[in-house]
């Protein structure tokens, strides 16, 4: 008998990533699994996998990080602008045993167990404007389009900018009629939404280091055999790998092609950008969910 | 397909027929589906899914809170004296020619359809007092205004702002700001079809020409129509100015119904008000329950792979977007004759847009024939409210209605082919606005 | 049967003022949203919890005890078209399935709603169980409705004007 692997997300059914997902993780499993996949949130809601996942109606799903916000506070500090440098620091910290305690709260607490944290591409600020911004100075005023959800509005307050929530469709449309100055999405979404059109300036910020957590219901995971957990555990991270590297490449290809066709890239002043957000998360007392020294112990991290 | 789900699409049926709301039929479709399979299966079939996704798929539908505030925007619109103001400048406008009321009717709903997102609205309103005057001195027959009213309601929800153009950008996700905007040219279209019809008939039948209005009159019925004219240009203007969101949009179209009405045209009492908010409550609790029950059952088409395994059943066929959209339209046409429009939208839609989708078919255009298709169903007997309520507004029995009605939907159904035929047309203006599809 | 007909009628009014109250502070907050963000340039994020709130909240509550069935969309042709008898037979059938299975599956819907309360919503922080807790009174008022129609059925008393459709509550179209 094979086993049925429930998955929903919100990406689009004929995303890449959607494609990549099916082929290095779904045929992967081979023929004791049976993967069934939903794309673009037909099943469940964004937001609503966790929970969907807890009640048994749901085995797998790639989630934001803000999906653990409320059940398990000591997440929120993964979601913080700047933890992660680069996608070599993530990556690093991830394969290292830095987090083994915080995976093993979101087992007990949520129910669920993370298999793999696979790179979606690093977020940078992409605005319509005259000139360059480089400290959160230069922001103020700037209506930066953030995607709706607290934990997201957050993230741009922190960075200085007044934020809007605007529905993920309706992006280009209010960039394009000055509805919002900017939005924070990396490159692959900023040319898939063709907010290349639209924007001149792509100011390389990195504030979030854009990855999901690919998870799997505890009560599943524990009903299968070892040799099952074992090949799911390693086609997780054989999807990772894929789509790390694809992220990587078509992230390098996009900003080249991007700045051939005339937008402004450039490396604004990230330090600022850094105080700002700590000054934000501690007067906000945004940080007072985070584990003790966790933040730095990650930030200062260095794989040897 | 599995066994449950032909059971639950059955039982779906047969509540409905026997006169259940369809909202609630759809979600005991929904609960018997995960019952059954919940028996089958160890694990995945809770029948509180059914509870999840109306509770999650109302929470997160941003869009959907445009629809009560556009439905208390007309019902606003329909307690003041705007309606009253429009018509006096309509009638200076067009009321001069050859089956002039008749035109003043096409020309008012178009008008009315700048401000309202819903054809029902428009025939109890405007429709309401556009027959009086049609009908008094018996120079019109009730038969034939009630027809016309009913069928140039049907533009409404064509011409910007829409009610049933949320709904479809909620089963599509497709941008409501391209979407209104494409359709603006066919809802023009179809009144200009049927402003044609009007003068034909007029002209075979020899209705009067109207008393004119002195032309003198025509700067102060200007001036007092002035503010409800300017309200289309308001929203569109805010939405593609980037003042505020469609769903924003929606708000303050009410909120400008409301000044206007109190300031300008002192017309609304708090107790009409109060009354509005009511009924549009009202109204809203049973197009939400609606959306709710198709959301519910919606999910139990997404397991059962229904949209893809139709996709690929299709994909056999080799049709082009053409060959696809003839017979769509044609189903369309046929659920309009039993359906409700947003009915039509919230349950057939879900099934058919992977396949569009898949054909190459521009999901903005296709709405546009969604909307217009579920539109003329409004009135296509047996089953046609538009046709219920200028009947009633009339006191004439539906079927002479019906028998004065069907040139204008000939006319509607050579719309219906342009707009289908021509995606261009339909497309001009959402591209001219920056839409790239 | 004649008594209960007039609690249902008078908490009818009540509750349609309730959801009227809720329609009205959608339209006032959303206006509010629109001078905060455009006027004022403050970000705000509870305006859109509140009408979402309200939203839900009134359709629940409307459906469940204030709309008459002949406000509520419905496929009514053959309903209507049918004899006296076949009609009574309807109510029945239609009153003794739905209340059986919304009946069946009230513990589900409960044990989800009270489940919720481990999540809260983003702005207000509130608990969801208590945000979604109005479904419970409209699960229940369904199947409460649909045994007064079966009985009604039996009965054959079911009222005229209940079914009467009144088009400006069906201005959504
Ligand atoms: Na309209
Ligand atoms: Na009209």
């Amino acid at each position: 008998d094979k086993v049925e692997l429930i998955y929903s997300d919100t990406v689009a059914e004929n995303d890449i990533r959607s494609q990549i997902l099916r082929k290095e993780f779904g045929e992967c499993l081979g023929d004791d699994f049976d993967f069934k996949s939903y794309h673009g949130a037909t099943l469940f809601k964004q937001g609503t996998e966790l929970t969907a996942m807890q009640r048994g109606n749901l085995d797998m799903g790639n989630l934001a990080i803000f999906d653990f916000y409320n059940q398990v506070p000591h997440t929120k500090v993964l979601g913080a602008p700047f933890l992660f440098r680069d996608y070599e620091h993530m990556r690093a910290v991830y394969n290292s045993d830095l987090l083994d305690e915080l995976w093993k709260e979101i087992e007990e607490k949520a129910q669920v167990k993370i298999l793999a944290t696979p790179y979606n591409g690093t977020r940078h600020l992409g605005y319509k404007g005259d000139k360059r911004v480089m400290t959160p100075d230069d922001l103020k005023g700037m209506k930066l389009r953030m995607p709706p959800g607290e934990g997201w509005q957050l993230v741009g307050r922190a960075m200085g900018a007044t934020t809007v929530p605007v529905p993920f469709t309706e992006v280009y449309t209010a960039l394009q009629t000055g509805a919002i100055d900017g939005q924070d999405n990396g490159f692959p979404a900023t040319r898939s939404m063709k907010f290349d059109e639209v924007i001149n300036h792509i100011g390389k910020t990195a504030h979030l280091v854009g990855h999901n957590l690919f998870t799997i219901s505890l009560a599943k995971w524990n009903s299968l055999t070892p040799e099952q957990q074992a090949r799911v555990q390693e086609c997780a991270k054989n999807f990772e790998r894929a789509l790390d590297e694809a992220t990587l490449k078509l992230e390098q290809e996009l900003e080249a092609d991007m700045k051939a066709k005339g937008i402004d890239i450039y490396t604004p002043d990230l330090d600022a950008f850094v105080a700002n957000v700590k000054k934000v998360y501690a007067a906000e007392g945004q940080d007072k969910d985070w584990p003790e020294g966790l933040y730095d112990r990650i930030n200062g991290y260095t794989a040897n | 397909m599995t066994d449950p789900f032909t059971l639950s699409m059955l039982l779906i049926v047969a509540l409905a027929l026997s006169g259940l709301s369809v909202g609630i039929a759809m979600m005991c479709g929904s609960f018997l589906y995960l019952i059954l399979m919940d028996m089958r299966f160890p694990r995945g079939f809770d029948p509180s899914i059914t509870t999840e996704q109306l509770l999650q798929g109302l929470y997160n539908g941003y869009t959907l809170l445009a629809i009560p505030l556009f439905i208390l925007a007309a019902d606003i619109m329909n307690v003041g004296s705007l309606a009253d103001r429009l018509l006096r400048f309509c009638q200076a406008l067009v009321g001069r020619f050859r089956g002039g009321l008749g035109h003043v009717n096409v020309v008012s709903s178009v008008i009315f359809s700048g401000m309202s997102g819903s054809a029902v609205a428009d025939a109890v309103g405007m429709g309401k007092i556009v027959i009086n005057l049609m009908t008094r001195d018996g120079r019109y027959t009730p038969a034939y205004a009630a027809a016309i009213t009913a069928a140039t309601a049907t533009v409404g929800p064509i011409i910007p702002p829409s009610i049933p153009m949320v709904l479809y950008a909620l089963v599509s996700d497709q941008s409501i700001g391209y979407l209104f905007a494409a359709g603006l040219l066919p809802g023009l279209l179809m009144a200009a079809m049927m402003a044609l019809t009007n003068f034909l008939i007029a002209r075979r039948r020899g209705f009067p020409v109207d008393e004119a209005v002195p032309l003198r009159e025509l700067p102060r019925a200007t001036f007092e129509a002035f503010p409800a004219l300017m309200l289309p240009v308001i929203l569109l203007g805010g939405i593609y100015g980037g003042v505020m969101t469609p769903t924003e949009a929606a708000a303050v179209a009410a909120a400008y119904a409301l000044t206007i009405s109190v300031v300008f045209y002192r017309s609304v009492s708090f107790d009409a008000f109060w009354a509005a908010l009511k009924a549009g409550s009202r109204s809203t609790g049973a197009i939400g329950v609606l959306i709710a029950g198709s959301i519910t059952f919606n999910y139990v088409i997404t397991r059962e792979d229904i949209p893809n395994a139709l996709a690929g059943f299709l994909a056999g066929f080799d049709l082009g977007p053409t060959g696809f959209l003839i017979p769509v339209n044609l189903l369309l046409l046929a659920l309009g004759c039993v359906l409700e429009g947003g009915a039509i939208i919230l349950i057939v839609l879900p099934i058919l847009l992977p396949t569009a989708q898949a054909l190459g078919v521009d999901l903005v255009h296709f709405g546009v024939i969604t909307v217009v298709n579920a539109m003329i169903g409004l009135v296509t007997p047996p089953y046609g409210l538009l046709l219920f309520i200028t009947a009633n507004i009339t006191n004439q029995p539906v079927g002479r209605i019906i028998a004065e009605i069907w040139p204008f939907i000939l006319a509607l159904f050579a719309a219906l082919a342009a707009i289908t035929f021509l995606p261009d047309f339909v497309l001009w203006l959402p591209r001219l606005l920056g839409y790239t599809g | 049967m004649d008594r209960l007909r007039r609690i249902a009628g008078r908490l009818a009014v009540l509750v349609n003022h309730l959801t009227a109250g809720l329609l009205l502070s959608m339209f006032v907050v959303f206006l509010l949203q629109i001078l905060f963000r455009y006027v004022l340039g403050w970000p705000v994020l509870w305006t859109v919890e509140w009408v979402t709130i309200a939203w839900l909240w009134g359709i629940l509550l409307a459906f469940a005890f204030v709309l008459t069935p002949g406000e509520m969309i419905r496929l009514d042709i053959l309903y209507n078209a049918a004899p006296r008898g076949a009609r009574r037979a309807m109510d029945v059938f239609v009153g003794l399935v739905t209340a059986a299975i919304f009946a069946w599956t009230l513990p589900h819907a409960w044990d989800y709603v009270t489940f919720m309360k481990i999540e809260r919503t983003a702005a207000f922080q509130w608990r969801f169980d208590l945000v979604f807790a109005v479904y419970i009174p409209f699960h229940i008022a369904v199947i409460v409705r649909m045994l007064a129609l079966v009985w009604a059925g039996i009965a054959g008393d079911r009222p005229r004007a209940e079914l009467e459709p009144r088009p400006e509550t069906h201005d959504y179209d």
